[in-house]
């Protein structure tokens, strides 16, 4: 008996990269069944290379392609077909998958699927309730930029954020890591929960056709308003606030050790000064007022990090929240993983990898939210490059064993890539000396409990 | 602009309620800058209370607000916290004049005391109205507009004797209160003038209340008798005559009586004027007889007065000096000729209510008469300017303190 | 409307505020879900929130509460009175979800937390918006944007590794969890369509943010390496760097060859090996960075990124300022900004269209609400309140 909506749904992942295979994968946890469909010598380039997170101890192991870390965490729970898109032989052969599917998704270029005849127009031909979702940088349609090569990297400036993001009196800057790829991420998963309510209760499907820049752009949006209205053009104040003072980062006891903290109400800066031990400060004219702690905001940041420097780091948290103080520490990858508060959440999932694949248990995130009534959890890890082609060509479609074996000696299907790469990870130590790394912990499976 | 009595006079109106506002009102009616200083985001407690344009609860939208508040400009500022008590104290600085009703004790909850202000601004004027006055038992006791007139001894002879005593209509104890207010602060401004210095003026709402109850404690302390409410109708007293109270008449009400200005006249003349002549019998003659007799006189004549239409009765006996009343409505009021004729009326426009009619001059003063120059400020509309204006703060100051909810 | 709206047979009661829970709301008004914001007497804190139009301070010109609360209706009502609880468990019986920011146990502590409202309505889906979510040991901590943004990672590797660690501009970590709240809704909605129950709906915005570390958090626990931030020298390829008017950033890759990369720039010296690889890049960064800072010197931004884009197909970006945007041909053309007409603030561009649906598109109804402006038309039609008792109600405080 099916206990979900999500039970008897079949989506196609046709997507690469970031933005949309998460999506696919966050729908695996829901509990559908997730096909990703790559091409072998057009793999997804998150299995190997500069986004892939590592391996499992530093080890590429025989099949690397299988075993990079951000690649098991974007598409867990996913069955791995192999098709070559670029042959009509294999869009036909997806095709008969479609018509069978329920969700589509991919990020190809505009282009790329209207030539492929795999654009919405053609496939709801071929499944009249189909969801197609496509992610570009740009989104579909005519407007100047739609054909332009587009990277989440890239695009952090343009769509806006770099404008509004550096140190004080600087350049603007990139912030750490992509970011509106998670913005598409999660527009599709609320895109298709919509439009999967929406085909039920009239029997439609519908295209959704996202544009990340847009996405990055509504990150802005208040900046805009003020360009508006008021022309004002500021944009980077580093880690200050509108108007709470003193906000920022300050250095705490050890190697690269870092607390925030955000004081707003005057009561709160009466605190704060009794906690670092300076009653006085709290009623000195330079500081006792809102605005005349903005004015002084530099001699204040001094002032806080000759008492910050002295102290760890979760230490000055708990002062300062035991007096309802916004602070806390900088968590480096470390302290996230190893973050006790998640331990309660739940957030980080423990995920058994079986004995043969040789990748041991890992912990991988979950997702940020969770239903008292919803059963979202990593269902498996995404299985080998490959493993579905024979159960859902031959089984699911009906391709004959003629076929399948001649696909395969074409290259058209396989289970390892066409051009295996060699790929010898630098040792992490060595990654540290390079400066490439700020610090190896030897000790990370003991605590991880893995 | 004609110069008027208060026109150099700068007030600083930090209350919350009617009386400190009807005080104010009447210093700007007649010159006085006054800024009012409301909470951030919902302002006075004034502007929540009905009756509301076209019954729409809002708080640009309180009809009460409006007349309390005409002629005023408007800040928002919480002074709880140090930055807002820091920029009142800047506002103080040109002030003449402040006035405020808060509890007796809060200001040094929040870190201010009545002698930091007289000691920082010696010349400035303190209003300060409370409930039972600054000091005294009671002084920490909160109270309302039932209590004090509970307390001021006017509701113990209210109403029907044999009943519960009975409160007056419309909160009248804030009015009084505000109006002895803004005559101190009058005074106050006046001694200035020659003693160079400001003062506290200490303004006890249950205190207003009380000394417009000249008559009983006065007969108490003369003659140990305590008055109550009025006797029954088949009693001794005048007062239990329905008649020479507030009767029927066809389309409403009106105060019948047999006087005329401080005399009265043969009973039987005012029964002539009715033309009823059943009334002009002996019985009825004296005071003790239309008591006696209370019942049979109601009898004959109140069903004849309810065929009078109330300003046919009015009009024909004041004109033949008769003193008598009319229940008027706020719908007799807005048509009455004598206030057309006196001009009592205004009509102003505000941006939200439209076109309104309000009271304007109540009393004349030829040579600094009332003066309409704005209608009631919307909430914290005045802050860029004033702010930004008088004292020293730039918009993004403004757009800061606002943000950290100071203003 | 035009078209239908995906949401329209759900009905929303909004009693966050500020920026997720709000954003969050807007997103399933703007796919036509009925939404009734329900704000304190004192107003949403959203309302305090710069900037302002004008620059005026005013309670109903927060352009930011404008952008996050369009397509909202507004009333005013006071759950700290019992009077208000009942009034808000009338509204709860007719609504389908509740979105809420307030901090874990509050709720519980009036009334009005999942188990009650699930008395009154069983089908009822509570989403709450917190810091830090509703469980675990930092749940009731104090949030804010800085504090999310340290406690999630991302700034650890942010910013330069000679100086402290840098949080991006503006309020990124609450718009990402507003689509998370309303993404969860919607498959939550999905999941009662069939079982006929509501639930609660927990969303962390720590946990958010720290979600989009998908190389940086997993390099750790299957590697135990840590990553820092970068150097601020060699910024090269995938940071920001200066032109004539303004700054630009370059990457390998798209549809570009290393030659086409060179011509671009119109240096040889880019084909030496020193230059071949990334890693190479990074180690001769001062003199890379010279070659491309001295080659953009003089060109100005926009013609670089139609270059770049059109002739050498290159992945390539300009530091758009908020006026850029606000005149941009692409968002233009992909209907981006609406025209807005608020009652206060008069006519005005926002920016609206996150994404394209071709059945069930994002519409734009009606502007953000003035403080408690639908007070009489829903308490008398959704409720069977009359105008006398509103009056009533506004002098007790309790709307």
């Amino acid at each position: 008996m099916t206990k979900s909506p999500f039970e008897n749904l079949r989506v196609i992942d046709s997507t690469y990269v970031f933005a949309m295979p998460y999506a696919g994968g966050i729908l695996g946890d829901l509990g559908a069944e997730v096909i990703k469909v790559e091409g072998p010598g057009h793999l997804d380039i998150v299995r190997g290379g500069q986004f892939s997170g590592g391996f499992p101890e530093n080890d590429p192991g025989t099949d690397y392609w299988n075993r990079s870390a951000s690649f098991n965490l974007l598409n867990r729970n996913k069955k791995s077909l192999t098709l070559d898109l670029s042959k009509e032989e294999c869009r036909e052969y997806l095709k008969e998958l479609i018509s069978i599917s329920d969700v589509m998704m991919e990020n190809y270029t505009p282009r790329v699927m209207r030539r492929w005849g795999l654009d919405y127009e053609n496939i709801k031909k071929i499944k009249p309730d189909i969801i197609l979702i496509s992610n570009t940088g740009y989104g579909h349609g005519d407007g100047p930029f739609s054909a332009y090569p587009a990277q989440a990297t890239t695009q952090e400036a343009t769509h806006g954020h770099c404008y509004i993001t550096g140190y004080d009196n600087d350049i603007p800057s990139k912030a750490g890591a992509s970011y509106v790829d998670f913005l598409a991420c999660w527009s599709g998963l609320f895109a298709v929960a919509s439009a999967l309510r929406y085909r039920n209760r009239t029997g439609k499907g519908q295209w959704i056709d996202i544009g990340m820049y847009q996405l990055g752009v509504m990150g802005t949006a208040e900046y805009i308003m003020d360009w508006q209205s008021n022309s004002n053009k500021s944009g980077r104040f580093g880690n200050r606030h509108p108007w709470r003072t003193p906000q920022g980062t300050y250095p705490c006891k050890g190697i690269d050790q870092w607390v925030v903290l955000s004081i707003g109400e005057d009561s709160q800066w009466n605190d704060f000064c009794e906690i670092m031990g300076k009653p006085n400060l709290s009623s000195d004219d330079k500081y006792a007022t809102l605005l005349s702690r903005r004015a002084n905001h530099d001699e204040l940041d001094d002032i806080i990090a000759k008492w910050t420097v002295q102290l760890n780091k979760y230490e000055i948290m708990e002062l300062l929240q035991s007096k309802n103080i916004p602070a806390g520490p900088v968590f480096d990858s470390a302290d996230c993983n190893l973050n006790p508060h998640y331990k309660e959440t739940g957030f980080i999932e423990r995920v058994e990898y079986p004995e043969s694949r040789n990748m041991g248990t890992r912990k991988i995130m979950g997702r940020p939210w969770r239903g008292s009534k919803l059963d979202a959890r990593i269902r498996r890890p995404i299985e080998p490059l490959g493993s579905s082609n024979s159960e859902i060509l031959k089984d699911l479609i009906g391709m004959s064993d003629k076929d399948f074996e001649d696909f395969k000696s074409q290259g058209f299907i396989a289970e390892q890539p066409t051009t295996i790469q060699n790929v010898s990870p630098v040792p992490l130590e060595e990654q540290v000396n390079l400066g490439r790394l700020a610090y190896f912990d030897p000790d990370y499976k003991t605590k991880l409990g893995i | 602009m004609a110069t008027t009595a208060l026109d150099n006079i700068r007030v600083l109106d930090i209350s919350d309620g009617i009386s400190g506002a009807y005080c104010t009102k009447y210093l700007a009616d007649y010159g006085a800058d006054v800024i009012k200083i409301e909470e951030p985001n919902t302002g006075n407690t004034t502007r929540h209370m009905g009756p509301f344009f076209h019954d729409e609860p809002h708080r640009e939208k309180s009809l009460l607000y409006f007349y309390l508040n005409c002629n005023k400009r408007s800040v928002t500022l919480d002074i709880s916290k140090n930055t807002g008590k820091k920029i009142f104290l800047e506002l103080l600085v040109e002030m003449d004049v402040l006035v405020e009703n808060f509890q007796p004790g809060y200001l040094e909850q929040i870190g201010l005391t009545y002698e930091e202000l007289k000691q920082k601004f010696p010349n400035l004027i303190i209003l300060s109205l409370s409930s039972f006055g600054q000091t005294g038992p009671r002084s920490s006791h909160f109270g309302n507009d039932l209590i004090y007139y509970a307390m001021s001894g006017i509701m113990h002879i209210s109403g029907a004797y044999g009943r519960s005593p009975l409160k007056h209509g419309h909160p009248q104890s804030y009015y009084m209160a505000g109006m002895t207010a803004a005559y101190t602060v009058t005074a106050a401004l006046f001694s200035r003038l020659t003693n160079n210095s400001g003062q506290q003026i200490d303004v006890s709402l249950q205190e207003v209340s009380t000394s417009h109850h000249y008559n009983g404690p006065t007969r108490y302390s003369y003659t140990g008798a305590v008055e109550s409410r009025a006797t029954k109708i088949e009693g001794s007293s005048f007062k239990g005559v329905k008649f020479e109270g507030i009767v029927k008449s066809k389309d409403g009400y009106i105060g019948a009586s047999s006087q005329q200005g401080r005399q009265r006249p043969l009973f039987s003349t005012y029964a002539e004027m009715l033309d009823i002549p059943e009334l002009s019998d002996e019985k009825f003659s004296t005071n003790t007889g239309r008591i006696e007799n209370a019942q049979e006189l109601d009898e004959i004549l109140l069903p004849i007065l309810e065929q009078w239409n109330k300003y046919d009765y009015f009009d024909k006996t004041m004109s033949e000096g008769w003193v008598t009343g009319v229940v008027q409505t706020p719908e007799d009021l807005l048509n009455c000729p004598q206030l057309k004729n006196r001009e009592y009326f205004i009509e102003v426009e505000h941006p939200i209510i439209g076109k309104i009619t309000i009271p304007g001059e109540i009393f004349r003063l030829p040579n600094c008469p009332w003066k309409f120059t704005r209608t009631a400020p919307l909430l914290g509309q005045h802050n860029t300017e004033i702010y930004c204006q008088e004292l020293n703060y730039n918009k993004d100051d403004v757009i800061i303190l606002r943000q950290g909810g100071i203003i | 409307m035009i078209a239908p709206g995906a949401l329209d047979d759900i009905k929303v009661l909004d009693i966050s505020q500020g920026i997720a829970g709000p954003f969050a709301a807007k997103i399933l008004a703007d796919f036509g879900a009925d939404v009734i914001k329900v704000e304190p007497l004192t107003g949403d804190f959203g309302r305090t929130m710069a900037p302002f139009h004008k620059d005026d301070p005013d309670i109903e010109k927060s352009l930011f509460f404008l952008l996050l609360n369009l397509n909202k209706r507004g009333i005013t009502l006071n759950l700290e009175t019992s009077t208000g609880q009942k009034i808000f468990k009338e509204l709860v019986a007719q609504c389908d979800v509740v979105v809420e920011s307030f901090e874990p146990g509050y709720l519980n502590s009036i009334g009005l937390g999942y188990e009650e409202l699930e008395k009154i309505n069983p089908q009822i889906v509570l989403t709450s918006i917190t810091w830090f979510g509703q469980t675990g040991p930092y749940s009731n901590y104090k949030g804010e944007e800085i504090v999310a943004y340290a406690m999630s990672g991302i700034m650890s590797i942010s910013g330069t590794a000679d100086r402290e660690p840098l949080k991006h501009g503006g309020f990124q970590s609450q718009y990402e969890s507003g689509i998370n709240g309303a993404l969860s809704t919607a498959f939550t909605l999905l999941m009662r369509d069939f079982t006929e129950e509501g639930q609660h709906v927990d969303v962390s915005i720590q946990e958010v943010v720290n979600s989009t570390l998908v190389v940086n958090q997993p390099f750790y626990s299957w590697t135990g390496a840590v990553q820092g931030r970068r150097r601020s020298e060699g910024a090269g390829f995938g940071n920001v760097m200066p032109c004539a008017d303004g700054y630009f950033i370059s990457q390998p890759g798209g549809g570009a060859t290393w030659d086409d990369i060179v011509k671009f720039y119109g240096n040889e010296a880019l084909h030496e090996e020193k230059f071949a690889n990334a890693e190479q890049r990074v180690q001769n960064g001062v003199e890379f960075d010279g070659i491309l800072t001295e080659a953009t010197k003089d060109r100005k931004m926009h013609e670089m990124f139609k270059s770049a884009s059109e002739d050498y197909r290159m992945l390539f970006g300009i530091v758009q300022t908020p006026e850029d945007l606000a005149n941009c041909p692409q968002l233009e053309a992909r209907n981006f900004y609406q025209d807005v007409d608020h009652p206060v603030i008069g006519k005005i561009k926002v920016p609206f269209r996150l994404f394209n649906m071709s059945e069930t598109p994002s519409q734009y109804r009606i502007p953000s609400p003035t403080l408690g402006q639908h007070n009489v038309e829903v308490y008398t039609e959704t409720l069977n309140y009359t105008k006398e008792d509103l009056v009533k109600l506004r002098e007790l405080e309790i709307i």
